[in-house]
């Protein structure tokens, strides 16, 4: 079945990986020790990719000639009802530990792995996968009468679509393979 | 309780089905103490909420006219959803239970009128984070769980009624008290918001008895209701049996075989050895143990083996045969340690508790584990396929396993 479902943040979830550096030894410590495997209470995720695409204008023409790509930013932000120190601790490090450290300490990095499914259709997946992440910000709101949120913008090296397509009897199919033209 | 049995085979001449009753007393200090609970069919888990002996018969003839009628959409034998939807409670056992808890605040019924009643006047399904994740939970033992949860977004309507209007306001003000004052014990039960949102004027209906006056008062909330997600959970399957047909269905080719993992149950039917082959590490050792009655007989043997046929070294503790076979060149490739069943789990760490699974003992009550864990500072190495780490049981009086009721899940390297 095509992959032509929609979804909402029901069938979504949000699961951080660490990756095998000093900075994702770091993150991974902060992972396991908070639990977040699977971040829980997130209320707003957003990403986005930007090119910095350029136009090229020839003198004598009002449209442009060509679109030259330009650097790639990916980039983010996610929210959370604040149930603990986690995430601050995620863009800290050890800066956030109970006790001072001394710097230099490395910033945590991590991969973050967007994944929608809907359980009627087992088979079909869709995945973003954001590698080396790191958090830019935190923000913290303390309202007299409501819920305490936290928000962060977090910067990513790459970003990757990993769509499976199976069948109805379930089990995971290989990810949706793009037939590239050589070059 | 429990230990439900609906047989399908057509030979049976009975039929059974049990349900358990679980009553509770909320606030003794308030009079007056009521009695409420849940009733549960240990067959299908369905669940239902009463607050009146009578209303434990009405439940259980409900439900066996049911099933009399035959199978329906969602019991055994119906329409199995998969996935994620198995996860959570039936919503309406979440409204039932959210009512349930409200109605404990509702004052006693007076005389020849209607009771008072706590009924929805519209709910609508919230989040509590995407996907409804709450987080992890690690178990020790078995990985981590995924915690879940949603919300009901609500408006409750509470009806009361008395003899006269000044009757029915004071009522209705006792109730509202009632209400702020239990804030924190709602909270504490799933309601994060909770406001009066609107009170009607007394009304005298003269249809019901001599004359009654009625009043209601609109309440809107946020109830959270928790679970944990099992569809992701570790398993404790320790074997499983195999049949394979290579030229025809259950011809004379059909071979059999076992897949294990490094997992082994001992119970008293039977208590296999956990072997772990190399090339492979051992880096951790956990245990489950429910023992309901004295400490386990026999003994429990830790070995390692290079396979080289050399004789082992007996040594007389745990941690020593862990300092002695650890790492890729151990000091000592075959050595082992024999322990009581005790003294071996002791020696993996302090017990902890573990998780209610089954009934083993046949009791009625879920069986209680215990938890015991160890990590390994330096991981035993197994380098080739002829070197082996081995955890044997010996019973007593040389039985097939332990020497009482009890079982025991032995796992390495844990997830």
């Amino acid at each position: 079945m095509a992959l032509t479902e929609v979804f909402t943040g029901k069938h979504a979830a949000l699961t951080l990986a660490s990756e095998d550096t000093p900075e994702g030894a770091d993150a991974k410590a902060v992972v396991d020790e908070f639990a977040i495997q699977t971040v829980g209470r997130l209320t707003d995720v957003r990403v986005t990719v930007d090119t910095a695409l350029k136009e090229f204008y020839e003198v004598g023409r009002r449209h442009p000639v060509s679109l030259s790509p330009g650097d790639i930013a990916v980039h983010g932000t996610v929210g959370r009802a604040y149930v603990n120190g986690a995430l601050l601790m995620l863009l800290q490090g050890r800066g956030s530990a109970p006790t001072a450290i001394a710097e230099p300490y490395v910033q945590p990095a991590f991969t973050i792995t967007l994944r929608l499914a809907d359980p009627a259709r087992p088979g079909n997946s869709l995945t973003l996968e954001i590698g080396g992440v790191k958090f830019q910000n935190w923000s913290f709101t303390l309202p007299e009468d409501d819920f305490v949120l936290e928000n962060l913008a977090f910067r990513a090296l790459t970003i990757r679509v990993v769509d499976r397509e199976g069948g109805d009897s379930g089990g995971e199919a290989a990810p949706t393979a793009v037939a590239f033209a050589s070059e | 309780m429990g230990g439900a049995a609906m047989d399908d085979d057509a030979g049976d001449l009975v039929v059974a089905r049990s349900f358990v009753v679980r009553a509770m007393l909320e606030r003794p200090d308030v009079a007056p103490a009521r009695w409420h609970g849940f009733i549960t069919d240990a067959e299908t888990g369905e669940r239902h909420a009463w607050r009146r002996v009578a209303d434990i018969a009405r439940s259980v003839e409900a439900t066996l006219a049911a099933a009399a009628a035959g199978p329906r959409r969602g019991s055994p034998g119906g329409l199995r959803i998969r996935g994620a939807a198995m996860a959570g409670p039936a919503l309406t056992d979440v409204v039932t239970d959210m009512l349930t808890v409200l109605g404990l605040r509702l004052p006693a019924a007076a005389p020849a009128l209607p009771d008072p009643n706590v009924t929805l006047e519209r709910v609508q399904e919230k989040l509590v984070g995407l996907g409804n994740h709450r987080g992890d939970e690690p178990t020790g033992t078995l990985g981590t769980r995924t915690l879940r949860g949603g919300r009901l977004d609500a408006r409750v309507r509470f009806q009361l009624w008395a003899a006269s209007a000044p009757d029915v306001d004071a009522a209705m003000q006792l109730l509202h008290t009632t209400l702020l004052d239990d804030g924190a014990d709602l909270r504490q039960e799933g309601f994060l918001r909770f406001a009066a949102a609107g009170t009607t004027l007394a009304e005298h209906v003269p249809t019901v008895g001599a004359g009654a006056w009625r009043k209601a008062s609109s309440f809107d909330l946020l109830y959270e209701y928790q679970f944990v997600d099992a569809d992701d959970a570790a398993s404790l399957i320790a074997r499983l049996e195999v049949t394979t047909d290579p030229e025809v269905v259950a011809g004379p080719g059909r071979e059999r075989g076992s897949i294990v993992d490094e997992l082994a149950r001992w119970d008293d039917e039977g208590a296999p050895d956990l072997v772990v082959r190399g090339p492979a590490g051992v880096a951790r050792v956990s245990a489950l143990t429910f023992v309901p009655g004295p400490a386990l007989g026999g003994t429990v043997t830790f070995a390692r083996s290079s396979g080289t046929g050399a004789p082992a070294a007996h040594l007389p503790d745990l941690d020593a045969f862990w300092l002695a076979t650890a790492g890729a060149r151990p000091a000592q490739p075959d050595a082992d340690v024999t322990l009581t069943p005790a003294l071996a789990f002791a020696a993996l760490g302090p017990p902890a508790p573990g998780l209610e699974l089954g009934d083993w003992d046949a009791d009625a009550t879920p069986d209680a584990y215990t938890a015991f864990d160890r990590r390994l500072d330096d991981a035993l190495v197994l380098p080739t396929a002829a070197d082996r780490f081995t955890l044997t049981y010996t019973p007593p009086g040389g039985g097939a396993g332990l020497d009482q009721t009890a079982v025991v899940y032995l796992r390495v390297n844990p997830p």
